[in-house]
C-alpha cells in the first residue's frame, strides 16, 4: 500500500501551523519517520488513521482519496493503528480486550475472531497473563497487547506512533524485532524521535521538522549527506565554540574529545569523522542554522 | 456478535452506570416508607421519583459516558464508528433507566400508588398506559438529549451536568412562571409532580394542552439526539474534547 | 518545606487551570441567562427590579443576591466536582502524591484556588445586576452593600458546596455525585409540603444563604418557607455552611491521609 502526500497543511485552532505544505511517499515496508517533539508527526499518524482531516492538500493511501469520508472508511478497514498515548480498559482482561477490539474491527465470525486473538496473544507473548486484567500490565505488556490489537484484522497498513517510548532495553528491542517482522508486504509506518529505533529496523525513513518535511531517502542516503560534517576534536583547552553542535564529550587522561556536527572554523586537532545515524539527524536538523550562520559570517 | 458487543459495552460502561437508576428508585422507595411513617401520602413523592429522578440521573450519565472512551484515540480509527458505539452506549443506558421506571410504575400502579393524570373514566387500558409511560419518557428523552448536546458542544462533562442541574432545580423554583408563560410549555418537564396534575380529573382542555407538551418534549429530544449525533461525528473535536477537560 | 508555599502554589495552579477553561464561562452565562430568562417572567421579581423606586435600596440588593444563589452555585458546584478525578484521570495524583508538600496544604490550595476561579463569573454577572441597580437608582451605596450581601449571603453556601465537590468526588463516582447534589439543592433549600428536611432539624443549613438573608438583611428569599429569622440566626448559619465546608475538606485530607498509609 503506498502513500502520497501532496502539500500537506494542518492548521490548528491559533494559526498553529502543524504541517506546512508536507510532500512525501511512503512505498512499501518499513518505513520510519523521524523528527523533534512537536515536528507534525503525531498530527501527520492522526490524518493517515483518519482521525484529523488536514486543512488542506491531498493524500492517497493505496487508491483511496483521505479526503473523502469513503476513502477514510476504506483505509481504516485495512488499517493497524497504535497511538502514542494508547489508553486501555483497565478493568478488561488482554483477552477480552482483543476480543472487542476484534468486533470492532469487523471480525463478525465469533470463532475465527477468537482464533485470531490466541494467535496474536501468542506472537507477542502474552498467552500466559491472557486473563489478567489490563491495569496490572506493566508498560511494555501494554505495548505489546497495543500490537497485538493493531495487528487484529491483518492490516495492509500499520501505523505506530513512538512504540517504544518509556520501555526498557530488552522490551526496546524485542519491540523493534517484532516490527521488523510484521513488514513483509505491509507499509508500516514507524514514527519515532528514538534515533535508534529507526536505525535497526527502517531502510527508508523521512525526517520532519516544524511541519515539513526535510529529508526523505535511504540510511546510507543520509549518512552520505553528512560525511564530511562531523569531527573529532581532541583539546586540552576550553571547550571548542562555533558553527557546530557537540553531540558527544568524552573525556581523556590528560584532555577531552569532542565529537561535533558542523563547520568548525578552527580545524586544529580535529579530524573528520565517520558520521553515524544520531550525527546526521543533527546535522539535518541544524543544516540551515549552519548555512545561516555562514552567510552571515 | 451482537450480544457480545453488547456484553463488552455494558462492561466497558461499568456496573454503575446501570445501577445508578436502580439506586436512585431504591432510594425513593425507602424515603417514602418514611414519609408513609409519618403519615405522608407518598405517591407524589415515588412519582417525582419517575418524572424528575430518574431523567436527570440518566441524562448526567449520558453527558458524561458518550463523549469519553479510555481508548477514545483508537475507538476513532475502528471501521465501526464510534459515533456508534456511543450511541449504542446511550440507548443501553436509557432502556436501563426506562425498564427500572417501567417497572417502577407498574410496581406503583398495583400497589395503588401511582400518580397519573386520569382523563376520563373510560379510556381503554392501553391509552392509560400510553399517559403513564408519557410522565417519564419524554422528560428522559429530553433530559439525555440536552446533557449530550451541551456535553458535546462544550466539550465538558460537568458542564452539561452542570447545566442540567441548573434547568432541574429552575424548573422546580419557577415552575408557576413556566406554567403561566405558554412560549415556555416546550421546556415544561415536570408537569405532573410539580403542578400537580397527577391523581386529578383532568377537563379536556388541559388533556389536550399535557399530551402537546409531552409531543414538545419528544420533538427537541428527537432534535437533540440528532445534534448530539452530528456532533459525535466530529472526531477531532472528541479528541480535542478528551484533552481539554 | 514551607506549608503556606506549598499552599499558595497548589491554590494559584488551580486557580489558573479552571479560570482557563473554556466550559467554565459559557457554562455560567448559560445559567445566568436561564436565571434571567426566568427571573424576566416572574411576577414578583419583576414588580421588585423594575420598580426600584418604592424598594429600599437594602431590599433591592439583597433581593437580587438571593436571586443569584438559586441557580449558579449549582454551576459552582458542579464545575468543582471533577478537580479531584481528574488529577486521578490525568496521572498527575501519583506525581503529587510523590512531593514533599503536605497533602492537606495541597487540597485546600485546590479547594480556594479552584474554587475562585469558578466565583469569579458568578461575581462578574452579580456586579452586572449591581450596575443595573446603580444606575436606576443612580445610589453607590449600593455598590458596598451587594459586596456585603454576596460575602454573608452567597459566599457560605459557596465555601459549602465547594468543600463537599472536592470531598465527595474522592469516593464517589462524579456523575453521581452531581446528580445527588442537585437532589441536595432541592431538598435542602426549599420546603416540601410535609416532607421533612434536613433544615427542619437543622435550621443553619440552608446553603441558598434564606436564613441569613433574613437574619442579617431582614430580607425575605421568595421561594422559601422561611418567616423568621433573628441576626444571631443568620450569623448562626453563615458560621454554619463556612465550617462544615472546611470540615468537609479537612476529612477529606484526613481520609486521603489514611489511605496512603494502608497502601
Amino acid at each position: 500500500m503506498q502513500i502520497e502526500i501532496t502539500q500537506l497543511n494542518k492548521i490548528y485552532k491559533g494559526n498553529v501551523h502543524a504541517l506546512n505544505d508536507l510532500n512525501l511517499k511512503i512505498p512499501n515496508g518499513m518505513f520510519g519517520l523521524l523528527g523533534p517533539n512537536g515536528a507534525g508527526k503525531t498530527t501527520l499518524m492522526r490524518i493517515l488513521a483518519g482521525i484529523l482531516r488536514p486543512t488542506s492538500g491531498k493524500l492517497l493511501i493505496g487508491e483511496h482519496d483521505m479526503s473523502t469520508d469513503k476513502g477514510r472508511t476504506a483505509v481504516q478497514r485495512e488499517l493497524g493503528y497504535l497511538p502514542q498515548d494508547l489508553g486501555l480498559y483497565p478493568d478488561l482482561s488482554a483477552r477480552e480486550f482483543l476480543d472487542y477490539v476484534g468486533i470492532l474491527k469487523g471480525l463478525d465470525n465469533r470463532a475465527y475472531r477468537q482464533k485470531r486473538v490466541e494467535q496474536l496473544l501468542e506472537m507477542v507473548s502474552l498467552s500466559d497473563v491472557a486473563t489478567r486484567k489490563l491495569k496490572t500490565f506493566s508498560g511494555g505488556m501494554k505495548r505489546r497487547a497495543g500490537i497485538a490489537q493493531a495487528l487484529l484484522n491483518d492490516p495492509k497498513f500499520l501505523i505506530v506512533d513512538e512504540p517504544t517510548a518509556g520501555l526498557d532495553p530488552e522490551e526496546r528491542i524485542r519491540f523493534r524485532n517484532l516490527l521488523s517482522d510484521l513488514a513483509g508486504d505491509r507499509t508500516v509506518l514507524l514514527s519515532t524521535h528514538i534515533v535508534e529505533d529507526i536505525a535497526q529496523t527502517c531502510r527508508n525513513l523521512a525526517m520532519m521538522k516544524s511541519g515539513q518535511n526535510i529529508f526523505q531517502g535511504t540510511i546510507p542516503e543520509m549518512l552520505a549527506e553528512t560525511r564530511g560534517k562531523v569531527w573529532q576534536i581532541t583539546t586540552e583547552g576550553p571547550k571548542p565554540a562555533g558553527n557546530f553542535t557537540i553531540v558527544s564529550t568524552l573525556p581523556l587522561g590528560s584532555g577531552m574529545q569532542y565529537r561535533v556536527v558542523g563547520d568548525p572554523a578552527n580545524r586544529v586537532g580535529a579530524t573528520l569523522a565517520e558520521p553515524t545515524l544520531e550525527d546526521a539527524y543533527v546535522w539535518l536538523m541544524h543544516k540551515n542554522e549552519y548555512s545561516e550562520r555562514m552567510i552571515a559570517r | 456478535m451482537f450480544f457480545d458487543r453488547i456484553r463488552y459495552e455494558i462492561r466497558l460502561m461499568g456496573r454503575k452506570v446501570l445501577l445508578t437508576p436502580i439506586l436512585v428508585m431504591l432510594g425513593v422507595g425507602l424515603f417514602s416508607l418514611l414519609l408513609k411513617y409519618i403519615n405522608t401520602e407518598p405517591s407524589r413523592f415515588l412519582s417525582a421519583g419517575l418524572e424528575m429522578m430518574i431523567p436527570i440521573g440518566a441524562g448526567i450519565i449520558i453527558g458524561t459516558v458518550a463523549p469519553l472512551d479510555p481508548s477514545l484515540e483508537l475507538q476513532l480509527t475502528f471501521p465501526r464508528k464510534y459515533y456508534r458505539t456511543a450511541m449504542a452506549r446511550i440507548v443501553l443506558i436509557l432502556l436501563c433507566s426506562a425498564g427500572v421506571a417501567l417497572l417502577s410504575s407498574g410496581i406503583l400502579l398495583a400497589l395503588k400508588l401511582d400518580f397519573v393524570p386520569v382523563v376520563e373514566p373510560h379510556w381503554p387500558a392501553f391509552a392509560q398506559f400510553v399517559l403513564g409511560l408519557l410522565v417519564w419518557l419524554a422528560p428522559l428523552l429530553w433530559c439525555a438529549g440536552a446533557c449530550l448536546c451541551i456535553s458535546l458542544l462544550l466539550r465538558s462533562r460537568t458542564a452539561g451536568a452542570a447545566v442540567l442541574a441548573a434547568l432541574w432545580i429552575g424548573e422546580i423554583l419557577f415552575k408557576d412562571t413556566l406554567i403561566a408563560t405558554h412560549w415556555l410549555w416546550p421546556i415544561y418537564l415536570f408537569p405532573v409532580t410539580l403542578t400537580p396534575l397527577g391523581a386529578e380529573t383532568l377537563p379536556a382542555n388541559l388533556i389536550a394542552d399535557w399530551f402537546t407538551n409531552r409531543y414538545e418534549l419528544l420533538g427537541t429530544a428527537l432534535v437533540f439526539f440528532l445534534l448530539g449525533w452530528w456532533m459525535l461525528h466530529n472526531t477531532e473535536g472528541l479528541l480535542k474534547g478528551a484533552s481539554e477537560e | 518545606m514551607n506549608q503556606f508555599a506549598v499552599f499558595a502554589g497548589a491554590a494559584r495552579y488551580e486557580f489558573w487551570m479552571q479560570i482557563r477553561r473554556r466550559a467554565l464561562w459559557i457554562t455560567m452565562t448559560l445559567i445566568a441567562l436561564l436565571l434571567v430568562g426566568l427571573i424576566g417572567r416572574t411576577q414578583g421579581a419583576q414588580d421588585t427590579l423594575t420598580h426600584l423606586g418604592r424598594f429600599s435600596l437594602k431590599t433591592v440588593v439583597v433581593y437580587w443576591t438571593n436571586f443569584i444563589s438559586y441557580l449558579l452555585p449549582i454551576g459552582f458546584g458542579a464545575l468543582l466536582a471533577d478537580r479531584l478525578p481528574r488529577d486521578r484521570r490525568t496521572k498527575v495524583e501519583e506525581l503529587f502524591l510523590s512531593m514533599p508538600g503536605s497533602l492537606s496544604s495541597r487540597i485546600f490550595g485546590k479547594y480556594l484556588g479552584a474554587g475562585l476561579a469558578t466565583l469569579i463569573p458568578i461575581f462578574a454577572f452579580y456586579l452586572l445586576g449591581v450596575g443595573v441597580i446603580v444606575a436606576e437608582t443612580h445610589n453607590l451605596m449600593a455598590i458596598p452593600l451587594a459586596i456585603e450581601a454576596f460575602s454573608a449571603i452567597i459566599l457560605p453556601g459557596l465555601f459549602f458546596v465547594g468543600g463537599f465537590s472536592i470531598a465527595c468526588t474522592a469516593f464517589l463516582w462524579t456523575p453521581l455525585y452531581q446528580f445527588l447534589f442537585a437532589g441536595y439543592w432541592f431538598w435542602g433549600n426549599i420546603k416540601i409540603r410535609n416532607v421533612p428536611a434536613i433544615f427542619d432539624y437543622i435550621p443553619g443549613l440552608r446553603p441558598m444563604g434564606s436564613q441569613i438573608s433574613l437574619g442579617l438583611f431582614g430580607v425575605y428569599a421568595s421561594g422559601n418557607p422561611l418567616l423568621s429569622a433573628t441576626p444571631l440566626e443568620g450569623l448562626e448559619s453563615l458560621l454554619l455552611l463556612v465550617g462544615l465546608g472546611l470540615l468537609a475538606v479537612f476529612a477529606l485530607c484526613q481520609g486521603l491521609k489514611w489511605y496512603q498509609a494502608q497502601q
